[in-house]
């Protein structure tokens, strides 16, 4: 019965959208109200007003700046939520956890993840600071920090990366992401603007261009290390929870 | 314009920012999380009440987000109603929030409770910003924020009921969250908008009438899940009763609310009269879920033993009241409905919060072991009583006020059925309410079930409980200081 | 509404019985005479104000006061006018009554019973004073739940039941009320206001939407009112309430009802628009039915308390009847008669209570020659007896009397007839209890002439004074308002301003 019902109204969901679909403007065409309302001004003055030449970074910083904050935040909950179901470790506890990993991983595979680490956070650095001018950000960077620490931590484990990675700089770097943006929000605020403008026309009008420029690197810098922070958070948490299972 | 017109977006974005530095507090100082946290919320709430008398009713704060204007970048748009609503969320909020210090240390272990207030203020905030966006795609972002923090709180307790109420919560929750984004996302592809006012413009020449219409009914869908709307609302009952009772009370009180108004923005900033035959059949079906929702809703929460869990099935009626005044179109139903907003909120707060005094004093949840509880725990239980007096509707409560204008929009929209659909949901409420109330005062407990001696909970979680209470009284006996500006935003909506 | 002169003098009325409430919380519980005796204050300081503003009245003064105004034409205003403030007197004299005897009276829970008495004061206090079925709705649906503690005060099996009986009836005939008033509002173009001679009118709506407002509110105020078959609670909570609150029951809060319809037939209404509608027939043919049927139901019962609540929902449709006769002196009979037995029947009550104090007796069966232990309460008691079988001199008389003049001017002699099978009724059950108090008594004795044994009546032992004075007052007045109706402040020197004024 419940299946039954279920499946009937996935059916007409399904039947619904075809039908939605069968009837949206043609994909592709110049014509479109999606090719014609907004999308015109970001692709021909993103680069002037914005001051960034990537026209994506354009859209999600400064023009959409507020949703992308909204989306940060999101990424944030998203650690409180693991952190509400699965709990913190008590301040300072991660040092006493041992390493119960069944195979110990090679020489080999430790030298060459304790040498390739350096570059693939270098690589993300360039990642992030490179953002308002090619393919690139925040996100992005902060993943790669984010994949560099799990390769980490499933090679030397989580006593070992939590020295490297204590929990007092995870804990003030977490929400870096939302910092940024508030700061320079409030920067815009204090500059004469509207919240979120990149630009103080007030204070500084003739250092526009550069001005904007370093307020986007902000916003990048604290999206990399916010997202970065927020996986190896995640990452641990879970890891712990693994420990705690094992050793009950 | 002077600098108060930065207030919306300071008081949605300090709670934010207080949210990401409290783990760092949380690290050097866990003691002081529960006090720090209400700097932002009382921040905001400081905020909130000095734009009071700023915003006319017939008009609204436009802000646009880094100075772009709209299409083209987002913008806030506050008006009367959602500077109403604004309010309720900071003062209810807030007042949770002073209740939650000692309350959390029985139901939340040492190692979550920083994430609990971070979460808590995250949900603030995310309620803050999603009654004051004017951005479609905007207000998605905040639901997010808003459900993904639900959900953990939901699950914060840890054991297995809990974690598997809020799974449930889930598992509803994230499909409607996807089915927001395709009602934007067909909205956006067949207007190129996704500014609420510029999209009313689009919408009425656009001529994709199908797409529309589906991106409303999806709308309907998704919204309805959150703000539980029967049958949509199986979430509802087990999240909202076992989930710790200040976050019951942000959740019966505020969550659902702010959904139905999501709903209210949609239907009347986004859909405007002009496109009435787009939306009339699925508001008209709304209706009709509405008005089984009073009756299904009051009828369940009857049956209910456990105090918690009559107290969500009501809010599952009450939802159908909101909705019932939307569907009304008319400015009296839509008065009645952003009314029945506050001092539901207020009501159903306060009764959560109420049951949240005799889990933590006694540990009882069931109905029938509050029976004599009035002798060990009298302001709670005459805050209940006065709670549950708004909930049914009874003058002098703001419940009175609300149902009356409910009542008098159905009529005037000539919908005598749900007008008397509401009135037999106030004597649901009356049966389902009276019987505690009868159980508390009238009746003789277990032997040794209470104390003889007064051993009420401490005062900072009474304080919040009397304030919500008194509110409900201050709002029904004051409703003429917010009722003709209510009155005249509605208008102005429709 | 009429020209009328702002005055704080009725919101003073209105929250004087909350001192009541202050005494109790500021006095210590060692205290406990002193806390009683502030309440008697609180209610004689009550009625001594609503008796400030008696001249002013017959001189035609109005007061109002607004106490809030949600928009425009929804408002919570105080307004004296002449028939709320005849409502305002006869209420707040039998709550003093009421309150001196619950001192001697009441033995457990002191403290709730007084603050809810006087809670309840007030609400209906507002009632009367209230300038519109706004209001009015408010102050009554407050009343209503104010009274629930006083009824269940016993706390036994049956108070228990009789209150959730009375719960039932008041929380279903208040959503009537509600939407009686919501479709005024809609209807009379949100005119809630009384009007001196109705607000409603054939222009605003149709005839089929003025019916349904009226039979709403018929049905709203009826259960109060006690109008068959809405009076399934009164039976009940009579006997079950202590017998101050039964007294205050049938003396005043089931004359909220029939005040509320007195206010919906002569300033919602209107006497030519309810002559139109032709609704006065159905309000006729409910209160005659009433009338009989009461009377025959309370010739079968036992319990005194009981017989005395079938007689009330018999009585109370007086007043009914005499506005649906839609005559002057019907009016005037049937707005008198709110007071008349108000009197009347708050003595009854008083006395049934003393009876209960001092024997324990409830049973008619068994009150053998209670008559010769309490000889003044048993003749207060017989006074009221006869008073309400319509014997002159007395207010039971005025009232009949002005009733039959009313049904011959309405040129309905029929309603003649069913008064005086109703005095017969009456006198079939009240006669028995007065013959069973006097004229029988236990045990047939043969003293040593071998005749038969008199008991001795026992004069000034019998009961506590503050149970006794409030008994005798009300017997009194009931001869003296019958002789000297005309006397200011008295029923008829209220009444004929108010009956004049409509029946020109």
């Amino acid at each position: 019965m419940k299946r039954t019902v279920s499946l009937l109204f996935i059916a007409a969901l399904a039947a619904l959208l075809l039908y939605v679909v069968a009837n949206m403007p043609p994909m592709g065409d110049p014509a479109n109200p999606t090719a014609t309302h907004v999308i015109p001004r970001y692709l021909e003055n993103a680069e002037e007003e914005t001051h960034t030449e990537n026209v994506i970074t354009g859209i999600i910083l400064n023009y959409r700046g507020y949703d992308t904050m909204g989306e940060v935040t999101v990424i944030f909950c998203a650690l409180a939520a693991v952190l509400a179901v699965l709990g913190r470790e008590r301040r300072g506890a991660i040092e006493g956890f041992v390493d119960r990993s069944e195979v110990v991983s090679s020489t080999i595979v430790r030298t060459m993840v304790r040498f390739m680490v350096p570059f693939i956070l270098l690589f993300s650095l360039y990642t992030i600071f490179h953002g308002e001018s090619s393919p690139g950000g925040g996100f992005q960077g902060g993943a790669i920090i984010g994949g560099s620490m799990i390769v980490f931590t499933t090679i030397f484990g989580l006593a070992e990366s939590s020295r490297r990675v204590p929990q007092r700089i995870r804990a003030a770097l977490e929400g870096a992401a939302v910092m940024g943006f508030f700061l320079v929000g409030a920067l815009g605020l204090l500059g004469g603007g509207e919240f979120l403008t990149y630009a103080w026309p007030k204070v500084a009008p003739g250092l526009q261009p550069s001005l904007v420029v370093w307020l986007t690197i902000l916003v990048e810098v604290g999206i990399g290390l916010g997202g970065a922070m927020v996986l190896t958070s995640i990452l641990f948490a879970m890891i712990r929870e693994e420990e705690i299972a094992t050793a009950s | 314009m002077g600098a108060w017109r930065h207030f919306p977006i300071l008081m949605i974005t300090v709670p934010l920012l207080g949210a990401v530095l409290l783990p760092f507090l949380g690290y050097l100082r866990e003691s002081w999380v529960p006090h720090v946290a209400l700097l932002p919320l009382g921040f905001s709430t400081v905020l909130g009440f000095l734009l009071l008398g700023r915003i006319p009713s017939d008009g609204y704060l436009s802000y646009h987000l880094g100075g772009w204007e709209p299409p083209h970048g987002i913008e806030i748009r506050v008006d009367y109603v959602g500077l109403f609503l604004m309010l309720a969320i900071c003062g209810i909020t807030l007042l949770a929030l002073v209740f939650s210090r000692h309350y959390i240390s029985k139901e939340v272990s040492r190692g979550r409770r920083t994430a609990y207030f971070v979460l808590f203020l995250l949900m603030s905030g995310a309620m803050l910003g999603f009654a004051a966006t004017g951005d479609i795609f905007n207000l998605f972002v905040f639901m997010e924020i808003l459900a993904l923090s639900s959900y953990a709180l939901v699950a914060i307790t840890g054991n297995r009921n809990a974690v598997r109420a809020a799974f449930k919560y889930v598992l509803m929750g994230a499909p409607s969250s996807i089915m927001v984004l395709l009602a934007i996302g067909f909205l956006y592809s067949a207007t190129g908008s996704l500014n609420m006012a510029d999209l009313a413009q689009r919408i009425a020449e656009s001529g994709y009438t199908e797409v529309l219409t589906v991106s409303y009914i999806l709308f309907v869908i998704g919204f309805g899940v959150k703000a539980a709307l029967f049958p949509l609302h199986m979430w509802l009952p087990d999240a909202h009763s076992i989930a710790p009772s200040p976050i019951s009370a942000l959740l019966s009180g505020l969550l659902v609310e702010v959904s139905a108004f999501a709903l209210l923005r949609i239907t009347f900033s986004v859909f405007p009269r002009g496109a009435a035959d787009l939306i009339g059949g699925t508001a008209d079906a709304v209706g009709v879920a509405a008005a089984a929702a009073v009756l299904y809703g009051g009828i369940m929460a009857i049956l209910q033993k456990d105090l918690k869990m009559m107290i969500a099935y009501s809010t599952i009626s009450h939802i159908g009241y909101i909705f019932l005044g939307l569907t009304a179109f008319t400015a009296e139903g839509l008065t009645g409905a952003v009314y029945h907003m506050l001092d539901h909120g207020l009501a159903k707060a306060c009764l959560f919060l109420c049951a949240g005094n005799f889990i933590y004093v006694k540990g009882y949840r069931r109905i029938e072991e509050l029976k004599g509880a009035w002798r060990q725990m009298p302001w709670t239980c005459f805050a209940f009583a006065l709670a549950s007096i708004s909930v049914i509707g009874i003058p002098p409560t703001a419940g009175f006020i609300s149902k009356w204008y409910l009542i008098l929009g159905n009529v005037r929209g000539e919908k005598w059925l749900y007008a008397c659909v509401l009135l037999i949901g106030s004597i649901l409420a009356a049966v389902y309410c009276f019987r505690v109330i009868y159980y508390m005062f009238f009746q003789a407990g277990r032997e040794g079930a209470w104390e003889d001696s007064w051993n009420d909970a401490p005062p900072s979680m009474l304080t919040p409980v009397w304030m919500l209470s008194l509110g409900t009284l201050f709002f029904g006996i004051f409703s003429y200081l917010v009722i003709p500006s209510l009155l005249k935003a509605a208008a102005f909506l429709l | 509404m009429p020209e009328s002169k702002f005055s704080v003098v009725p919101l003073i009325a209105i929250l004087l019985p909350w001192t009541t409430l202050v005494a109790i919380l500021v006095f210590p519980k060692r205290a406990q005479r002193l806390r009683l005796w502030l309440c008697s204050l609180g209610s004689l300081a009550t009625f001594g104000v609503v008796l400030s503003m008696l001249p002013s009245v017959l001189d035609g003064n109005r007061y109002t006061i607004n106490l809030a105004s949600v928009v425009e034409n929804l408002e919570i205003r105080l307004y004296v006018d002449t028939l709320g403030y005849y409502f305002a007197l006869i209420l707040s004299f039998l709550w003093m009554l009421a309150t001196i005897y619950s001192i001697s009276y009441i033995d457990h829970k002191h403290n709730r019973f007084f603050a809810f008495m006087a809670l309840c004061e007030s609400f209906i206090l507002g009632c009367a004073f209230s300038a519109n079925m706004f209001t009015y709705f408010i102050f009554y649906e407050m009343m209503t739940f104010g009274s629930y503690p006083l009824i269940i005060h016993e706390e036994t099996t049956v108070a228990r039941r009789a209150g959730y009986k009375y719960l039932v009836y008041a929380i279903a005939a208040g959503t009537v009320l509600f939407f009686a008033i919501v479709a005024h509002y809609f209807w009379g173009d949100g005119q809630l206001g009384f009007g001196k001679y109705g607000v409603l009118s054939l222009e605003t709506a149709s005839r089929a939407a003025l019916m349904t407002v009226f039979f709403t509110y018929l049905a709203g105020f009826g259960v109060k009112a006690a109008i068959m078959p809405l009076h399934g609670w009164v039976p009940d909570a009579h006997p079950a309430a202590p017998s101050p609150a039964s007294a205050l029951l049938s003396g005043v809060i089931l004359k909220a009802g029939a005040f509320g319809i007195i206010r919906v037939c002569f300033n919602v209404f209107g006497v030519d628009l309810m002559r139109e509608l032709k609704v006065n027939v159905v309000m006729a043919i409910a209160a005659c039915i009433t009338i009989v049927v009461a009377s025959v139901f309370a010739l079968t019962q036992d319990n005194l308390k009981r017989r005395l609540a079938y007689s009330s929902i018999g009585q109370v449709s007086y007043i009914i009847l005499g506005l649906a006769m839609l005559a002057h002196d019907g009016a005037l009979g049937g707005v008198m008669h709110l007071t008349h037995h108000a009197l009347m029947k708050g003595c009854l009550f008083l006395c049934a209570g003393v009876i209960l104090v001092k024997t324990g007796k409830k049973n008619i069966s068994e009150m053998a020659g209670v008559g010769y232990q309490l000889p003044i309460t048993m003749i207060c008691f017989s006074v009221c007896a006869l008073a309400m079988m319509g014997t002159p001199p007395s207010v039971g008389f005025i009232t009949k009397w002005l009733l039959g003049s009313g049904s011959l001017e309405a040129g309905l002699p029929v309603y003649i007839v069913i008064l005086l099978v109703s005095a017969l009724l009456n006198a079939a059950y009240f006669l028995p209890i007065v013959y069973t108090a006097f004229f029988r008594w236990e045990g047939d004795e043969l003293d040593e002439h071998g005749e038969r044994h008199h008991p001795k009546l026992v004069f000034g032992k019998e009961a506590d004074h503050k149970l006794v004075i409030p008994v005798v007052v009300l017997a009194a007045l009931v001869i003296i308002v019958g002789i000297w109706s005309n006397v200011p402040g008295f029923p008829y020197s209220l009444v004929s301003k108010v009956a004049k004024a409509i029946f020109p």
